[in-house]
């Protein structure tokens, strides 16, 4: 299988591509040196990978404060539900 | 039957949606207080006195959440006037600064940018629990997107080819995107 052009390439990285096609390409992706390091430069997300560098950073510094919300929610439950 | 026999399922309903509701919320809420830098328990007041607003106000409905932007931005304007309370309280210890926060019905960009990682946290566990997205896959996008792992080292830790570590964190990327779209998309339909 030859090495897809640059729009095929791009509609993958986006989801773009017919399931049958998206399959085919990844296909390719995984065996093909040159096409994996075109797409991974091209796949972008720096932003989403930052959120979720910020979302675990949280979990970690706030872990006290997290770790007592299971309690906080029992308690809450029992006392909102209780009156009703 | 009594009336509390009858009321009973009604409210094993109602506690259900409301439980299912709190354990969604509950850390986006401590998150934004403790970034405004309240003390765990205060925090927890801040959680408390959110979720008794939200039972208040939608209890009889059972559903607590609409996933309109409506909804959001009155959930971030609940906890963001929670927060300023207790700041409040905080303020009266000489040594605590008081800022006023916002009181607009528009969302600042640190309450935005906490719901889009809070959006992004609940694509985080979606993706774990879909058909085609296999512990590996998820692994090998963390170890090489998020931890900045070189992708050869991740291939050989998780015996996979370096090709399918790229392919691993496009897809996810690609699918966290469509997830945080569809989101978007929900809440502006409601």
């Amino acid at each position: 299988m030859s090495c897809p052009d640059q729009t095929t390439i791009d509609d993958w990285v986006c989801g773009d591509l017919s399931p049958e096609q998206d399959a085919n390409e990844e296909t390719h992706f995984l065996s093909c040196g040159r096409c994996a390091k075109r797409f991974d430069r091209l796949t972008g997300g720096e932003e989403i990978i930052a959120d979720i560098r910020e979302l675990e950073r949280e979990r970690d510094e706030y872990a006290s404060a997290l770790s007592r919300i299971s309690e906080t929610g029992q308690t809450l439950s029992e006392t909102l539900f209780g009156a009703i | 039957m009594s009336l509390s026999e009858q009321a009973s399922p009604l409210r094993a309903r109602g506690q259900g949606a409301w439980r299912a509701f709190y354990n969604r919320y509950a850390p986006m809420i401590i998150g934004m207080a403790k970034r405004r830098g309240l003390s765990d328990g205060r925090a927890h007041v801040v959680l408390q006195e959110t979720m008794t607003a939200v039972f208040r106000k939608y209890c009889d409905a059972q559903q607590f959440d609409d996933g309109s932007e409506e909804f959001r931005k009155w959930l971030m304007g609940i906890v963001r006037n929670k927060i300023a309370d207790r700041r409040k309280s905080v303020a009266r210890a000489p040594l605590e600064l008081t800022i006023d926060l916002p009181r607009t019905d528009d969302l600042s960009e640190d309450e935005e940018r906490t719901w889009r990682v809070y959006v992004l946290g609940e694509g985080l566990d979606q993706l774990a629990t879909e058909p085609g997205f296999e512990p590996t896959t998820l692994q090998a996008f963390h170890l090489y997107a998020v931890q900045d792992m070189e992708a050869r080292e991740v291939a050989k830790l998780l015996g996979m080819t370096r090709n399918a570590v790229f392919v691993a964190k496009c897809k996810v990327i690609r699918r966290l995107r469509e997830i945080v779209a569809e989101r978007r998309e929900r809440e502006g339909e409601r």
